[in-house]
């Protein structure tokens, strides 16, 4: 890619346009109520100072890199000194808030059921939701109309809806028809089918990748139809599924936590609870670092798998 | 032939490097165009006649060494390029058309951004340029509906609506099919005979012994001949030179 | 699209296949529950239940819409600076960036929530519900769009922005008319996707103190014990949300088919 060698237009006066509009539109459209920390941007000066950095960096000169860096380090130290200063955050509260040691000594432990819990959910969730795709797309790849129509039915519908509204409808509705399920379970399933609609797309994707002559061939060479689906077919489609089926699993993972929603026992309800008990907010914080400690590395994973397949379907002749 | 003004250069190269990494690929290069030159620079595949020519424009960055455009030094840290761009053209072998504008759209969009002509005069020069190039009723055309030969009449007619004061060409037949290839060269000769400054990188025969002027044979980062077509043509001085004209001809 | 028609499972199987199913949730249905038509409309279309209650329900929907207009603008103009800035290729601004991203990308939209609804007060940040919800919402999605747009910018072939600098233009002009504009078009399906992805995060703003659509849902159906008003807060959810599905879709497909 070329390098964009120029001054800061498109970057800072870019930015700085995008931040004066930003705040002109938060100050019409925000409801302010009590003390609010964006008021900073709703400051008038900032505002001023910011377009004058717009019209300053609108001409096109030459700014070397290492001033585009300071530039923006500057700037952007700037208004975050300008939140800290003035939004009337007391800072001093950090340590004793967020990160409270003491407080959480000998209280660890407590996490660690709940966390169990959401591995739970999070394993099983995957799995239905895995072989939910997988049955789905090679009935789909049979070529049923009616069956067709009924599996793009139960894609659009499970894509469409929140997951929050499915979970909250299965907990509080089905008992209503005597299909009582526990918290846990209702979560279990709600996820297992919406993401089996991803999952559904992701393997049909799969599938059809794998040029027709593939299957002609096979045939021709008597191959029965689930031979041909199980040793030509799917082998090849699973190199392209990879990737985009584990962008999937980390969204359950990341959906699990809906589950606090209709009170299964998991992180962020034992975190709250903590926090009335402990009187300070050090749980919550842990248990967002967890998530980030065990997604992270498989969007990294996940990343890397994406790389490496593009370069296993670069030698196709698409 | 040409009619070329030994009195004004309009570019001047002075000990041209670029390195790419640890490849060596223009090595102290120092040469003078004039107007009015129709120069070819030729040379096997890797000898560096693609990067000469764009570091003429700093498209691609010269390592170390000057450049003059006209009088003023175009290698210098300050000045915008920008601006000196205007008035040099350039002719990728890939055409390089904008797919999203129609062939006039893809004309008129410098001269009407950059140069801050109005619209009415751009589609005027646009209507008058895509005719010499043979193309006035592919105006509305998108690029994807036109032959290779077509883009690139139309990626010249582009670079002229700029008014530029040199042409560069890199490899502009390259990428055409065979029968295209005449009907661009046919274009560029056209350009030759306005008194069009012209540098092209080319290995298209016809062209460079009938329409240019020059000729630069760059092998391995060198300039190892540097003359009239005649000159290096019947008799070059170095062994390569004639080894490398052998397998063209 | 009919690329796999060729049977894998012959018609045979397939009809057993689905009377089987439908057999099956006969059977479950039949088991766990109570068919009874007249039944299933009490419960779950009890009309009587939402009188005078489609206010309060509709002023949900309107707040979720509010939400979501302002989520969807920031987060693009956001996505649109971010992917900016890291086409620059600067060391330092690419790792900030890059952080933000992965960092983003890693969290679960309730947890952030909740984090910036109730943790942050403890440090007298207090930002309105409305507030917490646009800012996380904006944020994580702006990352993602930022991804597609970079992706999108960068897929453009290298020729054309040499040709628009050959020509004069600056970097600016070449990112606002040739850039930007043909990678918007690449990119709107993973666009669309996005905005999608707005309007269904805005439910689980649900959690804190805003009446949005869901929650408003949730009020009526606990106060009356009857899950109609869930019902047809779903029913307004896929009203929007599923013609913007079928739209993305086929946007996808059309993606897929032009290249």
């Amino acid at each position: 890619m070329l390098k964009i060698n120029q001054p800061m237009r498109v970057t800072l006066s870019t930015m700085t346009l995008g931040a004066g509009l930003i705040s002109v539109v938060l100050a019409f459209v925000l409801p302010t109520d009590g003390m609010s920390a964006l008021n900073l941007i709703y400051n008038p000066f900032v505002c001023i100072l910011l377009m004058i950095g717009t019209a300053v960096f609108a001409l096109d000169r030459h700014i070397p890199a290492w001033t585009q860096s300071l530039l923006v380090v500057v700037g952007v130290a700037y208004l975050m000194a300008y939140f800290v200063i003035f939004s009337g955050a007391d800072w001093s509260l950090f340590y004793d808030q967020f990160l409270n040691h003491e407080k959480m000594k000998g209280h660890y432990h407590i996490l660690i059921p709940p966390l169990i819990l959401v591995a739970k959910i999070s394993i099983y969730s995957c799995i239905f939701s895995t072989l939910i795709g997988l049955f789905l797309a090679v009935l789909r790849s049979g070529g049923n109309i009616f069956l067709n129509y009924f599996i793009t039915g139960y894609v659009i519908f499970f894509r469409a809806i929140p997951a929050i509204v499915l979970v909250v409808l299965v907990y509080f509705a089905l008992p209503f028809v005597g299909i009582g399920l526990v918290s846990t379970t209702s979560v279990i399933v709600s996820l297992s089918v919406m993401f089996g609609a991803y999952t559904t797309e992701v393997f049909r994707s799969g599938i059809e990748s794998v040029h027709r002559t593939q299957v002609e061939a096979s045939k021709s060479l008597g191959l029965s139809s689930w031979q041909t689906m199980r040793w030509i077919i799917l082998p090849q489609a699973l190199r392209v599924v990879i990737p985009p089926l584990t962008g999937v699993l980390i969204d359950v993972l990341k959906t699990t936590s809906i589950a606090y929603v209709v009170g299964v026992p998991e992180l962020i309800a034992r975190a709250r609870q903590l926090e009335g008990a402990l009187g300070t907010v050090t749980p919550l914080i842990i248990v967002s670092c967890l998530y980030l400690l065990i997604v992270l590395p498989m969007a990294l994973l996940s990343s890397h798998l994406e790389k490496r397949s593009r370069r296993w379907s670069a030698r196709k002749a698409v | 032939m040409q009619q070329t003004d030994p009195s004004e250069p309009i570019l001047r190269i002075i000990e041209l490097e670029k390195f790419f990494g640890s490849l060596h690929v223009l090595k102290s290069l120092s040469t003078t165009i004039y107007k009015g030159e129709v120069v070819s620079v030729i040379g096997p595949s890797g000898g560096g006649k693609s990067t000469f020519i764009r570091c003429l424009n700093r498209i691609e960055e010269p390592t170390s060494g000057q450049i003059y455009f006209g009088d003023r030094e175009i290698t210098d840290r300050h000045i915008n390029m920008s601006e000196i761009r205007r008035d040099m053209g350039m002719v990728f072998q890939n055409f390089g058309l904008f797919p999203h504008l129609t062939a006039q759209e893809n004309v008129m969009l410098a001269p009407v951004k950059v140069r801050k002509v109005s619209r009415r005069e751009a589609q005027e020069d646009g209507e008058r340029l895509l005719k010499r190039v043979g193309l006035e009723d592919k105006a509305e055309s998108y690029p994807d509906q036109l032959s290779g030969g077509q883009q690139q009449r139309v990626a010249i007619a582009r670079a002229l609506a700029m008014k530029p004061k040199v042409l560069f060409f890199d490899e502009p037949t390259s990428a055409l099919d065979p029968e295209m290839v005449r009907e661009v060269l046919d274009v560029m000769v056209g350009l030759v005979e306005d008194g069009m400054t012209m540098i092209v990188v080319s290995h298209e025969m016809s062209f460079i012994k009938e329409a240019s002027s020059r000729v630069l044979v760059l092998v391995d980062g060198e300039i190892i001949e540097d003359g009239p077509v005649s000159e290096v043509m019947s008799g070059p001085k170095h062994e390569r030179t004639k080894e490398f004209l052998g397998k063209l001809l | 699209m009919s690329i796999h028609t060729n049977r894998f499972t012959p018609l045979w199987v397939q009809g057993l296949a689905a009377l089987g199913v439908l057999l099956i949730a006969g059977w479950a249905l039949q088991h766990y529950g109570d068919i009874d038509l007249e039944r299933i409309r009490h419960i779950f279309f009890n009309m009587e239940v939402m009188e005078g209650q489609w206010g309060l329900l509709m002023s949900g929907l309107w707040i979720t819409t509010e939400l979501a207009v302002v989520s969807i603008i920031l987060s693009t103009i956001l996505g649109l600076l971010v992917a900016i800035f890291r086409i620059k290729e600067n060391k330092i601004i690419n790792v900030l960036l890059v952080g933000y991203l992965e960092f983003c990308r890693a969290t679960p939209i309730l947890v952030a929530l909740i984090v910036v609804y109730f943790g942050l007060p403890f440090l007298n940040i207090r930002f309105s519900a409305f507030e917490s919800g646009v800012i996380v919402i904006v944020f994580v999605h702006a990352a993602y769009i930022g991804e597609a747009f970079r992706s999108g910018i960068m897929a453009i072939h290298r020729t054309q922005t040499e040709a628009s600098y050959a020509l004069g233009m600056t970097p600016r002009q070449t990112l606002q008319y040739i850039l930007v504009p043909q990678a918007f078009r690449m990119v709107l399906p993973s666009l669309a996707n996005q905005w999608i992805g707005v309007i269904k995060d805005t439910a689980v703003t649900s959690l804190l103190a805003i009446t949005e659509l869901l929650k408003a849902a949730q009020i009526i159906a606990t106060w009356k014990a009857n899950p109609t008003p869930l019902v047809m807060s779903t029913f307004l959810y896929l009203l929007i949300l599923i013609p913007l599905t079928i739209l993305t879709m086929k946007l996808e497909r059309n993606q897929k088919l032009t290249r």
